[in-house]
Order: structure tokens, then sequence, then C-alpha cells
């Protein structure tokens, strides 16, 4: 290989944000899992502000994902998941 | 080729730090920061109106789009207006749809758990006051002309007391020495908002007058000598008729106590036995007692007030 330095600068560049993207793929399909957890267990009726709250913070996380802004992604996903969480709490969900 | 690949690995890595976010935030404008500043005010005042309960999905979305708003404004490579401001106007909507609909709800909540009207407060009445009492006496219960005599009295749940007969406002109990010329009722009126209480005590004046008779030693017959002191006496039984009339006998300190005494009521005998034989006095009307040394007037230590002391004292005591 001619060009080694070029080849491993690439891969790195390649590799972190492979990583980075995945993270927030993560964050975003676990505020989805609480989401439907809490759904399963009433929330849109026992905590409906909770519920719609985790639902349009979810919505807002997939958008900046999509638009390829993962921080931004990131912290709508985290907003998704208290939401979420607060919401499964309170219709008597959560783990057994 | 060793300077390219440097420059080409800086590149790179300006290009990762980049990406990770280390790059400058964009600044509001004033504009916007005054439109954001409009959102959160309408949000916070639906959230005072209980947003959570009377609009949930519409406080759920209005919160998502002022945060991605915000976001979009402050994104470092977020610069063109138009972008932003498509975000603040769904923002701005979302504020208006949640308002819109918080607020009929928080007014019809308000009529709801608007208070009764007070229940009119009955005060019941004040008990009513406890009557007054009073009591009075006289002590002595009686008195002989120019004498005087003290009244106690006492009330009970009285606010003043008053007593007749010149004396006026007393304290609610009390003492006072009395000198009446005749027989006098004193009638004490106790008061309080309840009413008035009386209470009366009746002093009798009783007259008398003093017959100094010179008794021979140890006797107690009635000497000629004396027959005109004993007209004072029957001119004093006449001015009281038909009232009760009492003779007490005195002697002086000489010789025994008990001897003295029999001394005295033979005197007194003596003297009652002379009023009735003169029949200005029926014999149940009149009684005779002897006192002996015990009540002497003046000084037996001389001969002058030993002859004082010697006397007979008649008084009436009304019908």
């Amino acid at each position: 290989m001619k060009q080694p330095w070029l080849a491993f600068c690439a891969i790195v560049l390649v590799v972190g944000l492979s990583l980075a993207g995945c993270a927030t793929a993560n964050k975003i399909q676990a505020a989805r899992s609480t989401m439907d957890k809490a759904r399963d267990a009433g929330a849109v009726y026992k905590a409906p502000f909770e519920y719609k709250a985790a639902e349009a913070y979810l919505a807002k996380a997939v958008r900046q994902a999509e638009k390829g802004d993962p921080k931004a992604a990131e912290a709508f996903a985290k907003e998704s998941q208290a939401y979420a969480s607060k919401a499964l709490a309170m219709s008597g969900g959560g783990a057994k | 080729m060793r300077n390219q690949r440097f420059y080409l690995c800086m590149t790179v890595l300006l290009a990762v730090l980049l990406a990770a976010g280390c790059a400058r935030n964009r600044q509001m404008t004033q504009p916007e920061k005054d439109q954001m500043e409009t959102i959160s005010a309408k949000i916070a005042k639906a959230e005072k109106m209980d947003a959570k309960e009377c609009a949930p999905v519409e406080y759920a979305y209005a919160l998502a789009e002022r945060d991605e708003a915000l976001h979009e404004a402050t994104e470092p490579w977020e610069d063109p207006p138009k972008y932003v401001a498509k975000h603040f106007a769904s923002a701005n909507k979302a504020a208006d749809d949640l308002l819109n609909k918080t607020t009929p709800c928080w007014e019809a909540k308000q009529v709801k758990a608007a208070p009764p009207p007070p229940k009119p407060v009955v005060v019941p009445p004040p008990p009513p006051p406890m009557a007054p009492a009073a009591t009075i006496m006289a002590d002595p219960k009686y008195v002989y002309e120019g004498k005087c005599t003290k009244l106690t009295w006492s009330t009970q749940n009285a606010t003043s007391a008053e007593i007749d007969q010149g004396i006026g406002s007393v304290g609610l109990s009390g003492t006072k020495e009395v000198c009446p010329k005749e027989t006098t009722k004193y009638t004490i009126t106790a008061t309080n908002p309840g009413g008035p209480a009386k209470a009366v005590v009746e002093v009798p004046v009783f007259h008398r007058t003093t017959l100094y008779i010179n008794f021979d030693t140890n006797k107690a017959d009635i000497r000629k000598a004396d027959l005109k002191e004993l007209q004072t006496a029957i001119d004093f039984v006449k001015r009281y008729p038909d009232t009760k009339i009492v003779v007490v006998g005195h002697t002086d300190s000489t010789g025994p106590d008990a001897y003295n005494q029999k001394l005295s009521e033979r005197r007194a005998d003596a003297v009652k036995k002379y009023l009735v034989d003169s029949g200005h006095v029926n014999a149940d009307m009149i009684t005779a007692e002897g006192r002996g040394e015990a009540e002497p007037i003046a000084d037996n230590k001389t001969k002058e007030g030993r002859a004082k002391n010697r006397r007979v004292e008649i008084s009436e005591h009304g019908k």
C-alpha cells in the first residue's frame, strides 16, 4: 500500500462515525421500547401527558437522526426515555 | 509526501471534532429571543392553568415543538433564517393551541370549584346572666337610742350594690357602722344585667333610762329617798304603753362575783315589782335580770365610779 496513513485515517473516521450513529440508534430504540411498555400498561389513559410527551420527543429524535444530527437526536431520545419511564411508572408497569 | 499525510490527518481530526459538536453554537437574534420568550410564556401560563389535566396532548406537543425550535435556532450550522422561522411558527402555533384548549377548561374548573356561599353564622345568644343575690345583717341586732351597730353585707353575681337610708353605693361586700335614731330598715340592692336583688335588715332602736338607786348595803329594798328616782321609771313606762319593758340591775365590783350577780337580780326584781305595783305596766310585759358587776359604766376604784355602777336600767323593747 502506497499511502497507509491515508487508509488508517479513513478507517478511524468511518469507525468513529459508525459508533456514534449506533449509540444514537440504541438510545432511540430504548426510548421506543419503554414507550411501548407504557402503552401496553395503559399509559395512553393513565398518564396521557407523559405518554404523549415521550411520543413527541421520540419523533423529534428520529427526525434529528435522519437529519444527521446525532447529538440532538440523543438529547431528544433521552427526553423521550425520561417521559416514557414516568408514564410506565404511573401506569403501574415496569419491572416485575 | 510526509507533509501531505500530516495535513490529511489533521483535516480528518478537525472533521471529527466538528462532528462531535465542539463548534460554537449559533446565537439567536433578538427577534428570535423575543419570540422564544413569548412561546415559553404561553406554555408557562397554560401550566399554571393545569395544562397537564386539561390538554395533555397539546401540552406535550408544545413542549417538544418549543425544544426543537430552540435546538434548531442554536444549531451551529443552521443559519438560513427561513428554516428557523418555520420552527418558531410551528412552536408558536402549538403553544396557542395549548392555551386555547386549557383556558376554557380551567375556567370551567374554577366555576365548579368555587366555594359555596358561606352559611350564615349563627351566634348563639349569650347565656342569661345569673341572678344576683345579697345578704345583709346587723350586729348587734338592735341598739339603744344614741348607740351604733355594724351592718355587714355580701353579694353574689352582682356588678354593683347600693344601700338606702342615705348610705348610697357600696362595695360588693363590706361593713359599715350606722347609728340610727329610730328603728330603721336598711335595704341593700345588688344589681347585674340579669336584674336587681334586694335584702333587708331592720335595726330596732330601743329607748332606755337609767336609775341610780342607792340600796342599803347588801339589801335590795327600795328606800323612800329613791321614790323620786322611781318616778322617772314610771314616766318612762308611761311613754311606751303596751311595750315590753326590761329592767336590768347592776352592781359595783365590791364583793364576790356570784354575790353581786344575785344582788343585781334582786335589785332589778325590786324595781320591777314597784312598777307593776304602780299599775302602769302589766307583769307579763316586764322582765327583770341582773348583770352583776360585769357591765360597769364607771371606774370601780373611786367612790363616785362605784356609785354610778350601782344602777338599774329600764328599757323598752317594742311591742
